[in-house]
This record gives structure tokens, sequence and C-alpha cells, in this order.
């Protein structure tokens, strides 16, 4: 049986929402994660590939890259939030 | 042997099975045997459809091809049948008779226009998927999906208006309604790239996706992800490839639906904007128009449907189960939906484009055909783009459903047995195009002579998901989601254009009363100068005695006397 879709569904008090998640993982699981992160950078001092503009040749390119990439739209939707975001019940009397 | 093609054409089948559902009001043994079996047919009849027009019928002085088969039209349509199937097999347990019947003619017109051979036979499948694809928003019988569902048709209409414009004045301008390669450069071609464009989701109106498939049932929205911007992403590839223009649009619909997304609360508006954003990079490829591109272009539009219906699935199991849509709401229901969090898992690392899923197989063909062309200008915004959809929908997505607290404080299971099966199948595709792409890219109009899976194109991609996904664990904090909806170009027409109107309204009653005022002053004024002579007081009206009578013919005697005599 279908449950009726709510448009809000339950409320929290303000501090008990967004609690959640931010706790740091197990020590292992961090060791694990930087090793493998290692070992993906490492692999550009032995594989061979061709660049396609020069700079993604440099060794870790993507890495950096990608961790600049993902601070980057991060930040720049936090800004744009500022102006963009409303209450939502911001269209409630449509 | 007639082809069955020329019989019926696919899309057709379809549209069947979804009118015998309506007329056998969805009862178990229709919605068992038709929703599985309809898209089977379907699929079967569009393996048939040989290189060639196969149906075709006179229309005024032209002759319409309401069947033409050809690569590109193959590949869409078996994945818009498979996607059919999929969906029908996960609503198998929706009430709404409506949905499903409006879901089925949507799909069959979204085929018939992947056949289409001419303008005309093009226009009138788009036009049945504009109402059936509202119908399927509305069927949700909510407020929301009521009035979302109207702004969703008033948008596609003006879509549909622009496109059939454009349609005639090409005809009086060429006499042809030939499906063929053109370039925006008079209104013709303009006005049909527009209308195509906005079911694209391309700006400014891309705000229709967010605000309408949110508003869908927990099926609905499965259905609706999968046809409208795809179908308008095989005709842009028919009628407007290589087109420079496309790819700035591509890259600004990438940029929204990364912002939008990071954005917002509703874990299924995200997955929205996500599609335009996805879209986005279907059209950077188009725009490129190189062989690489176009063919990654169409591959990503296969295996954007399979991942987008596997999260919508996902997502849909979770309104299904607990009634939240709210991501703040949500969280921590790996525990006890596990096959529902691995489908979603494995659907939003797909959409990011981790290796051995669908997305990495058909991103790839897009980034490669932009290095190859050496287009250094959208290569490294694609890059960006590809790290942060791991951080928005990869990692972001499932950590405010699956994990962390659980803020609904409910329990709830896996969905019943037809949605999780579907779920799972689709899951399967999904990792099944993404270590076998070679059955994707035979499919493709030139199958392409590449392979994702060279040691150094997996190495990159994984460096750049991975260090983004770095980027995400560092900023989590500015990642909650909060109760809020982003402004979008909706504004314009939900509180700018009401306001507008408003005020029109109100300035415009004071005009009218003043118009008002001064015609009945007019005819009071009138009315009283009447009554003033001719009433029953009024002079004209007034009985003389009788020697004010003799007086006055006395002196009209004089009068006339004088006159006479001079």
């Amino acid at each position: 049986m279908s449950k009726t879709p709510e448009t809000t569904g339950p409320r929290k008090s303000p501090g008990q929402e967004d609690s959640g998640g931010l706790s740091l993982p197990p020590l292992p699981w961090l060791i694990g994660a930087a090793v493998v992160l290692a070992v993906l950078v490492g692999a550009d001092a032995v594989i061979d590939f061709k660049p396609h503009f020069g700079v993604d040749g440099i060794f870790g390119f993507h890495a950096a890259y990608g961790l600049l990439s993902g601070l980057f739209v991060v930040i720049v939707a936090k800004i744009a939030g500022i102006f963009l975001k409303r209450t939502d019940t911001y269209y409630d009397a449509d | 042997m007639t082809q069955i093609s020329a019989l019926v054409p696919p899309g057709v089948i379809l549209m069947i099975g979804g009118l015998l559902l309506a007329l056998l009001r969805g009862a178990p043994a229709a919605r068992a045997v038709i929703l599985p079996l309809a898209p089977l047919v379907t699929l079967w009849a569009v393996w048939q459809v040989p290189d060639a027009v196969v149906m075709s019928a006179a229309f005024l002085d032209y002759r319409l091809d309401i069947v033409e088969g050809g690569a590109l039209s193959r590949l869409f349509a078996t994945i818009f049948a498979i996607m059919a199937f999929l969906g029908g097999l996960y609503a198998m347990k929706r009430d709404s008779v409506m949905e499903l019947a409006a879901a089925f003619i949507y799909a069959g017109g979204a085929v018939g226009v992947c056949f289409a051979g001419d303008l005309v036979t093009l226009f009138v499948f788009w036009e049945v998927m504009a109402i059936a694809s509202a119908t399927v928003i509305w069927a949700n019988r909510t407020e929301g999906s009521f009035a979302a569902g109207m702004r969703y048709l008033f948008i596609h209409l003006l879509g549909g208006v622009l496109l059939m414009a454009g349609i005639a004045a090409w005809v009086m301008e060429t006499g042809s309604l030939e499906l063929e390669a053109m370039a925006p450069a008079d209104v013709a071609t303009w006005l049909m790239l527009a209308g195509v464009l906005v079911n694209a989701g391309a700006p400014p109106l891309w705000a229709w996706v967010g605000d309408a498939y949110p508003e869908a049932s927990w099926s609905g929205t499965v259905f609706l992800s999968a046809f409208t911007t795809k179908t308008a992403v095989y005709v842009v590839l028919v009628l407007f490839p290589g087109v420079a223009l496309l790819t700035w649009i591509g890259l600004a619909m990438i940029v929204y639906g990364i912002i939008y997304a990071l954005l917002d609360n509703d874990i299924r508006r995200i997955l929205a904007y996500s599609i335009v954003n996805q879209v986005g990079f279907m059209l950077v490829a188009a725009g490129i128009g190189t062989e690489m591109a176009l063919n990654g272009a169409a591959a990503h539009a296969f295996a954007h449907i399979i991942y987008k219906a596997l999260l919508l699935m996902s997502a849909g199991a979770v309104l299904y189960q607990t009634g939240i849509r709210k991501a703040t709401d949500l969280g921590g229901l790996a525990k006890t939906m596990p096959i529902t969090a691995i489908c979603g898992i494995i659907g939003a690392f797909a959409i990011a484009g981790f290796p051995a899923t669908s997305g990495y197989v058909s991103k790839s063909l897009i980034t490669t055909a932009a290095a190859d062309a050496h287009l250094a200008w959208v290569w490294f915004p694609l890059e960006t783009a590809s790290a942060a959809t791991f951080v928005y929908l990869g990692l972001r997505w499932p950590w405010l459903i699956f994990f962390g607290k659980n803020n609904s404080g409910l329990t709830p299971k896996d969905p019943p047995p037809t949605m999780t099966a579907a779920m799972v199948l689709t899951a399967v595709l999904c990792i099944g195009v993404g270590i076998w792409p070679s059955a994707l890219y035979g499919l493709l109009p030139v199958p392409p002579d590449y392979s994702p899976y060279s040691v150094y194109k997996v190495v990159h991609q994984l460096q750049l998901l991975l260090f983004a996904g770095l980027a995400f664990f560092a900023l989590k904090p500015l990642l909650r989601p909060k109760r809020t909806v982003t402004l979008d170009f909706d504004w314009f027409y939900r509180r700018f254009g009401t306001f507008l109107a408003a005020e029109f309204g109100m300035r415009g009653v004071r005009a009218g009363g003043s118009v008002l005022d001064i015609f009945q002053g007019g005819l009071r004024r009138f009315v009283t100068f009447v009554e003033t002579h001719h009433g029953p007081g009024g002079l004209l009206a007034r009985t003389w005695a009788t020697s004010t009578a003799v007086f006055g013919v006395v002196l009209l005697l004089l009068i006339y006397l004088i006159i006479y005599f001079v």
C-alpha cells in the first residue's frame, strides 16, 4: 500500500536535524584511504600516457584538479546560495 | 513476410498497451500481462525496423514517413523500450491506472519520435509526449502536482508552438518535410532549435525540470526522467549536430545542474537538477560535432537513462516506504534498506562516471572527444563537472539518505519485491554496460574503435573522483541540507508574473472604473436634461393656461406680420 507522499515530512528541532555523519571514520579506514590515494598519485610515475594540453601531463595533475574542482564548486554553490536560497515555504501560496 | 513495423509503428504498440490498461481499469491480471509484455513486444518491433522507410502516408501534398529505421533511432528506441519495461515492473504496485496508461503512451510517443522520418510525424509524437507526461505528473493527485503539471504543460506547449512555427516556416522555405542536419541560420531553424531545446532543459526555461519532476509520484518520476530530455537530445543529434552554440548551452546546463543540486534539500529534485547537468554533457558533445563526440552524446543518453532511472527508483523506494522527500528528514536508512541503498550508490557512482559503471564508458567518449579536438575550454570544465558530480551526487546524495543520523526515526524495509526486482535489474544493467562497453558501443551509429579501460584513463579518472571525494569530506559541514528552495527562472512566472498580473489587474480596475464613471456621468446628465425638459414637470410637457396659449398665438401672428411687411 502506497504511503501518501508528504511535502515536508516530520520536522525536527533546529539543533537536531543536521547533526549526523560528521564524526571522523575509524583510523584504519583513514589509513586505507590515504594509501589508496597515494598509490593512485604514485601510479602517474609509472604509467605511460600522452597529455593533450601539456598541463595534464604534470605528475598528479588529475588528483590536484579533482581536489580543487571539488572545493571550488562547493564554495561557488555556497556563495550562489546566499543570493538564491529561500525558505522551503516560499512558494506555498501558489 | 510483412514487417511488423509496416503494420504498426513500434511506439504505437506501447500506446495500445497504455490504452488497454486504461480500458481494463488496471485490473491485476491486465497489469501483470500488459506492463511487461507491451514494452517487450515494442523492443522486438524496434529491432524489426530496417534502415529504410517502412511506413508512409500521404498528407496534403506531402508524404509522411511515419516509420523510418536507422542506427540512432534504434539506439534511442531500444533504451526507451527497456525503460518502459523496467519502469512498468517498478510501478506494478502503483494504484493509479491513469499514471500507468499515460506513462506508456508517453513512452510510445518517445519511441514514435525516434522512428519519425519527417517533421510532421515527429511533431505529432512530440505533442503526444507533452500531454501524456503532464498527465503522469497530475496522476500524483496532490495540489503541488497539479500546479507543477500545469506549469510543465504550459512550458512544453510553448516549446511545441516554437517547434511547429519553425517547421511551418521551414516547409515554406524549402518545401521539404525531411529530417536533415541543419544549422540555425534563419527564423525557421532558430525556432525549431528553440522548440527542441525547451524540452532538453536548456536555458532560460530550464526550471521546469526541477519544478515538475519531483512533484510526480514515487513511480511517475522514474518514467519522466527517461523520455522528454533524451528525446530532445535525439532530435538535436538528428537536426543540429555540430552546432557550436550547443556546446555553450551545454556548459551552462552543467554548471546550473551542479550548483542547484548542491543547494537543494529534496532528494528527487537533486536528481532532477542532475538531469539538466547530464543533458548538458550530451549537448556539449552534440556541439563538438565530431564522430566520437556524437557517439558520446548518444551513448551518454543511453547510459544516463539507466543510471538516472536507478537513482529515481532508489529515491522512489525511500519515498514509498517513508513518505518523506526532504533530505533534512532522512538519513541512516542503509541499515534497514540495504538493497535500496546499494542500488542508489551504484546509480550515484555511475552518474559520477566511476569506472565499471555505465556512466564511465559513455562520459569517457565525450571527454576524449573534447581532448582529441584540443578544445581546452571544453575539456577542463568537463573534468571539473565530473569531479563535482562525484561530490554532489556520488557522495552527498547517498550520505543524505542512507548514512549519518537517522532524522526520521523510521526503520523502513526495502520496498516490495517488484520494486526491488526492477531496481536490481536496472543496477545489473548499469554495471553490465560498464564492464562490457562494447555492447553499447556496438549499437552506436558508427561503432567507435575505442577502449575506455586503458590503465591511464582509469587511473586518471580515479584520481579525479577520489580526490574530489577528499574535498567532499573536507567540506562536509558545508554540504548539510537546509530547509530551503532555490530561486530559479520559474520565479518569473510563479512570483513576478503573478505580481504583475495583480498589479496590472488593480490598475486596470481603477482605469476601467474611471472610464465607466465618465460614461455613466454623461449618461446621467443626458437623462437629467431630458427629464428636466420633457419629464412630467418639464417645461415642454407642462399643461399651459388658455391665456398663455392665446398670448403665444398672438405673438406668432405678430412675428409673421412683421416678416411679411419687411
